[in-house]
């Protein structure tokens, strides 16, 4: 007998031991921002010191997505004014969703509209599972959620997944912008133009506490309170 | 015959009374339009320029008081109570200003950023060129308008984006759409970022 129940014992307690340590493993890749599956993960880098507050990003949103007047998947916001003439200056903030990997969003919402595309990362709303709840719009730390009054469902920044993606081109905001403040890409991709941008510069993502992960990184400006 | 003599002199006495009463009226009616012209003679006479100090400009720049008319017209009067000239704006004027107008006070557009076909001026030109304009359009007021004037201050002369003689405020920013005003700010701001690509900064 080649197995004996001791060697079957041991085999088994081996597969469990390495298996456990594999699982491990792809659990703690999560926490950096690479992760080698073989999906994308896409995220974005917004760069305060280079945005100018001309939303031009937030009409170009508007436009490619159907974006009803009233609501808005992207705002930019201003601060107060700060120093005196002719010095005075402002810092602008990008109010989006932020994709997290881990969404409260798509934690709370009871019948499956809310998801996280494993393929992109890209935190998205299937419109027609969606019952109106609003669950999601209370649930987001971020406040980026709005029930869209056309399709009556919830919406936000889905990284014009349906438009510009589709079309093999850039979110319309990256695209729109005349300052190239923002860099969109793979995260999973070591060479891609963003990761480059996160590791060139000192970068910040909003309300990491809250374990949401977000994958809106931010280049913080050189004045000013940063709006976390 | 005693009757009729009565009648007759009841008759007269009677248009007597009336031609006496109606130039009592008319008296009446004249006596305040007197004292009226009589006030209009005491008054001093208001001095009026005999020169008009815009003339030998107009005489070559035809078509600049009109368009100056358009934007500083009716509401300068408004403010300052009475109308601007020429040389309140453009003033250092050279004596060979006919050969070349070298020395005169311009407004044109100008930003301190390098940008292709944009004229550059660092701030304190700029500052010194946004100065004139900035003595009645202060900058609480222009911040009051928009923020935009804020970030511009020392980086771009108000040219740059206004246009001052102009048929009314049909140009310039004033003029545009929401969206179109964007594009102006798109327009610059990609222009000099690609620029400053170029360069390899």
């Amino acid at each position: 007998m080649a197995c004996s129940r001791r060697n079957l014992l041991i085999g088994a307690g081996a597969v469990i031991f390495t298996t456990g340590v594999a699982k491990v493993a792809i659990a703690k890749k999560s926490l950096v921002a690479t992760q080698e599956d073989g999906d994308k993960r896409y995220g974005m880098v917004f760069d305060e010191t280079a945005c100018i507050g001309c939303t031009a990003c937030t009409d170009a949103c508007r436009e490619t997505n159907n974006v009803p007047e009233g609501v808005s998947r992207l705002k930019i916001e201003r601060s107060a004014p700060m120093g005196e003439h002719p010095n005075v200056d402002y810092t602008f903030h990008r109010v989006s969703c932020q994709h997290c990997d881990n969404a409260p969003c798509v934690t709370v919402c009871p019948t499956g509209a809310s998801y996280v595309d494993l393929k992109t990362g890209i935190v998205d709303v299937h419109g027609d599972k969606c019952v109106g709840c609003g669950y999601c719009l209370a649930a987001c730390p971020y406040q980026v959620r709005f029930f869209n009054p056309e399709t009556k469902s919830a919406d936000k920044c889905n990284f014009c997944r349906d438009t510009n993606l589709k079309a093999g081109k850039l979110p319309a905001c990256v695209e729109s912008c005349p300052t190239k403040a923002l860099t969109f890409g793979d995260l999973n991709d070591p060479a891609s133009e963003i990761n480059k941008v996160i590791a060139s510069n000192a970068v910040y993502r909003s309300k990491v506490e809250l374990g949401t992960e977000p994958k809106l990184y931010k280049v913080a400006d050189t004045k000013g309170e940063i709006k976390r | 015959m005693g009757n009729v003599k009565l009648a007759i002199r009841t008759t007269i006495s009677f248009l007597l009374f009336i031609c006496i009463y109606g130039f009592n009226f008319s008296a009446a009616a004249e006596s305040p339009e007197r004292s009226v012209t009589n006030a209009n003679t005491d008054s001093r006479h208001e001095v009026m320029f005999n020169r008009d100090s815009d003339y030998a400009c107009t005489q070559c720049h035809k078509d600049s008081k009109e368009t100056r008319l358009g934007t500083h017209g009716k509401k300068a009067v408004e403010k300052i109570g009475r109308d601007l000239k020429c040389v309140e704006c453009h003033n250092t004027i050279g004596p060979n200003h006919r050969e070349s107008a070298s020395k005169v006070t311009k407004f044109s557009p100008a930003q301190s950023e390098i940008g292709t076909h944009k004229n550059l001026l660092d701030f304190d030109a700029i500052l010194n060129a946004t100065g004139n304009c900035t003595e009645c359009h202060t900058s609480e007021k222009l911040q009051e308008k928009t923020w935009v004037h804020d970030v511009h201050a020392k980086k771009a002369t108000c040219s740059s984006c206004h246009v001052i003689h102009a048929d009314g405020e049909k140009e310039g920013m004033q003029a545009l759409e929401r969206k179109a005003q964007i594009a102006q700010c798109v327009d610059c701001h990609k222009d000099f970022n690609l620029k400053k690509e170029d360069k390899g900064e």
